[in-house]
């Protein structure tokens, strides 16, 4: 109910976006003794205090809201690392650098839950949201040299970035090879059908000579 | 069929195009200047695209192209209707305008951007791809006056070194009796296109809304699509990263009226 | 213009806010909308407007006469309706034209309308009487055809003992904290608890009870 993702505006709501990210794989380290748990994606645990385990973030964070666990943050989530890529994507205008595919999803979803199991908090939130910024103004610029139908190719954009600009480049592209390709419009098969009923309705005498 | 049930599509076919009867027609009052209810051969009048397009099929009219599609509309420039009047009253080689001189001229008109085409037609770009392939059948539709020709033809030469300037020698080749065949609406799209999408990317991603509403005003429809397109998943970006209640009313009930307090 | 009326219609619902419903443009509904208006001069303008659809069927008809008596007067004088091209046959061609224009206006008018009708029962919800302000919205058989489609849609559910129109919005917790807007009394039973559910009062209630009442503005989700 009240569905916020509408089919003609984009494909998915940013929701949905990050309900997808919730699959993905985080360590925690639980501190209470728990059975393994049997999820459709798979089986998890068994859980032992103080003994690391995999489980999808959902999880992770439903733990650790009540109390169960400490998540540990993903390796990328490091400020050496982030600093390292935040430099890299202010070097190059054109490449973009490998994050995973989730990491605006995964990091606000730490940020919200596990803020006091990640070192330097502050740091770490303030360098992903400059990355992401970085990255999405790249994008922009790289989407202004749109000039006709091609195909676009912009290799590591993320979940949540790639979401974003959907709706703009697809409408874009689409208006670029209808005007680019006016044989192609759609529109040209009802002039041409009717063109073939107005011929249809000459005098056919002419045909069987 | 697909567009069938269009409301744009729909109001795209109701833009008026320019019309000369080669038949009479009974029984209709589409002719204001007629005193009976008939069109007689010969008339002149603007009907509707969704009615001019069948009609033109079945050879009953020719179409002329509509007055959103001359070359003002895109170069928005005052200063373009004195290569105009220097084309009609000169008859100077075509190749002459590719003097460095006339092509800065061009050039610097380019800001397209800023042209107010909406109030041309709100559907320019639709209309203009309907009423394009038009142009391809083989009907003689050679009632455009000369001084039309140059104009369409002005407008593809200078749209030619807006588009790709290399290829600006074969538009002085490319002088066609009439529009018909002539691919100046397609190139004027694409060539208008090119230049305002940039636009509307970066107004859409970057600018405050206040800054941006005056420029909403100039957009045709396609082009307003694409903005709100952009705006829409930004901001919903933006409202997920707020964070807030995930559930809320539904937008369709309107806005909330006041009732406690 | 041919076509002029129809294509007033299609703009009307053009013009209108994506995804919500302005009055079906049929005559007997005008005195409704019109208590809305104060300035005279905009009530006139809405009559006038609302009788706009029966107005283009009026003209359908007109159309479809002048075609049949162009016909006639062909076949009258003798001449063969499939491939005589003389002026009759025109002024019938452009009636013809008329009259699929019209219909296709009226076609995408009530079907644009009727995809927003089913959105109802997804964005607002079927448990409940839609709310009035929508309700006098609806042309009769609109009204029909929503009782229908919630119908068909509630027989569907309960076959599949699924509630596929809640958790629209991925969930993340199976109860939320709400706020109630609206007074709504003690009457209400959820599938859990049953409370006094008075303006103001703050409740701790399963999601997907609760989803419906905020859909609907009479209660709020509270957070953090």
């Amino acid at each position: 109910m009240a569905g916020q993702s509408d089919p003609h505006i984009s494909l998915f709501s940013a929701e949905e976006v990050e309900f997808m990210a919730e699959d993905e794989l985080i360590e925690i380290v639980p501190n209470m003794r728990m059975d393994p748990l049997n999820f459709i994606c798979g089986d998890f645990g068994p859980f032992l205090p103080q003994i690391a385990s995999q489980v999808p973030l959902w999880l992770a964070v439903a733990l650790k809201k009540r109390g169960k666990c400490a998540i540990r943050p993903p390796q990328w989530m490091s400020v050496e690392n982030l600093t390292r890529v935040l430099e890299g994507e202010r070097e190059s205008q054109g490449a973009f650098q490998v994050l995973p595919f989730h990491y605006v999803e995964i990091s606000r979803l730490l940020f919200d839950h596990a803020r006091e199991d990640i070192p330097d908090m502050y740091m770490v939130r303030s360098l992903i949201e400059d990355i992401r910024d970085v990255r999405i103004h790249k994008v922009e610029t790289s989407l202004e040299k749109f000039s006709g139908t091609s195909a676009v190719k912009i290799p590591n954009l993320s979940a949540m970035e790639v979401n974003i600009i959907r709706p703009f480049v697809g409408r874009a592209l689409q208006a670029f090879y209808k005007h680019d390709n006016p044989e192609k419009i759609p529109d040209v098969d009802r002039a041409s059908s009717a063109q073939t009923r107005a011929a249809n309705n000459e005098p056919r005498r002419q045909l069987r000579r | 069929m697909a567009n069938y049930f269009n409301i744009d599509d729909i109001l795209a076919e109701e833009e008026f195009v320019p019309v000369v009867f080669h038949k009479a027609a009974n029984g209709v009052i589409i002719d204001p200047s007629s005193e009976t209810n008939s069109v007689e051969q010969g008339a002149k009048v603007e009907l509707p695209l969704w009615l001019a397009q069948d009609l033109y099929l079945r050879q009953a009219i020719s179409i002329s192209v509509p007055a959103c599609f001359n070359q003002r509309t895109i170069l928005g420039d005052e200063r373009i209707t004195d290569l105009n009047d220097w084309l009609l009253d000169t008859h100077k080689p075509f190749n002459a305008l590719s003097s460095e001189g006339v092509l800065t001229r061009l050039e610097i008109q380019a800001d397209a951007a800023c042209v107010d085409l909406k109030s041309r037609s709100p559907y320019f770009y639709e209309f203009g791809c309907k009423i394009a392939p038009l142009g391809s059948l083989k009907v003689t539709s050679s009632r455009i006056e000369e001084s039309k020709q140059c104009r369409i033809h002005a407008l593809s030469l200078s749209l030619g070194c807006l588009a790709s300037r290399p290829s600006k020698s074969n538009w002085s080749n490319k002088i066609v009796s009439n529009w018909v065949g002539d691919k100046t609406i397609e190139i004027l799209l694409l060539s208008a296109f090119k230049i305002r999408y940039k636009e509307i990317l970066t107004k859409a991603y970057t600018a405050a809304y206040t800054t941006a509403s005056k420029f909403l005003t100039l957009l045709t429809k396609e082009e307003s699509n694409l903005y709100e397109a952009a705006q829409v998943s930004m901001s919903a970006f933006k409202k997920w990263r707020m964070g807030g209640p995930r559930l809320q009313r539904a937008s369709v009930l309107g806005r909330k009226r006041r009732s406690f307090e | 213009m041919h076509g002029r009326k129809a294509y007033e219609l299609v703009k009307e619902f053009a013009d209108g806010e994506k995804g919500h419903l302005k009055i079906f443009n049929l005559l007997r509904q005008s005195s409704i909308h019109a208590e809305c208006f104060f300035l005279f001069i905009v009530v006139w303008d809405v009559i006038i407007q609302n009788e706009l659809f029966e107005r283009v069927i009026e003209e359908c008809n007109e159309h479809h006469n002048a075609l049949q008596s162009l016909i006639r007067k062909m076949q009258e004088e003798g001449l063969e309706v499939q491939t005589a091209r003389n002026a009759d046959h025109y002024g019938a061609l452009i009636h013809h034209l008329s009259l699929i224009r019209n219909k296709r206006c009226l076609m995408a008018y009530v079907y644009n309308r009727a995809e927003i009708i089913r959105e109802l029962a997804w964005k607002v919800g079927l448990l409940h009487e839609l709310p009035g302000e929508i309700q006098e919205k609806f042309s009769d058989s609109e009204e029909q055809y929503f009782k229908d489609h919630s119908k068909s849609l509630k027989s569907y559910m309960s076959q599949l003992s699924l509630d596929v129109n809640v958790d629209m919005v991925p969930p993340k917790d199976p109860y939320i904290k709400v706020r109630v807007l609206e007074d709504l009394g003690s009457g209400i039973i959820l599938s859990d608890k049953s409370a006094n559910f008075a303006r103001h009062s703050m409740h701790f209630l399963k999601r997907t009870d609760a989803e419906q009442y905020i859909a609907r503005g009479l209660m709020e989700e509270l957070t953090g």
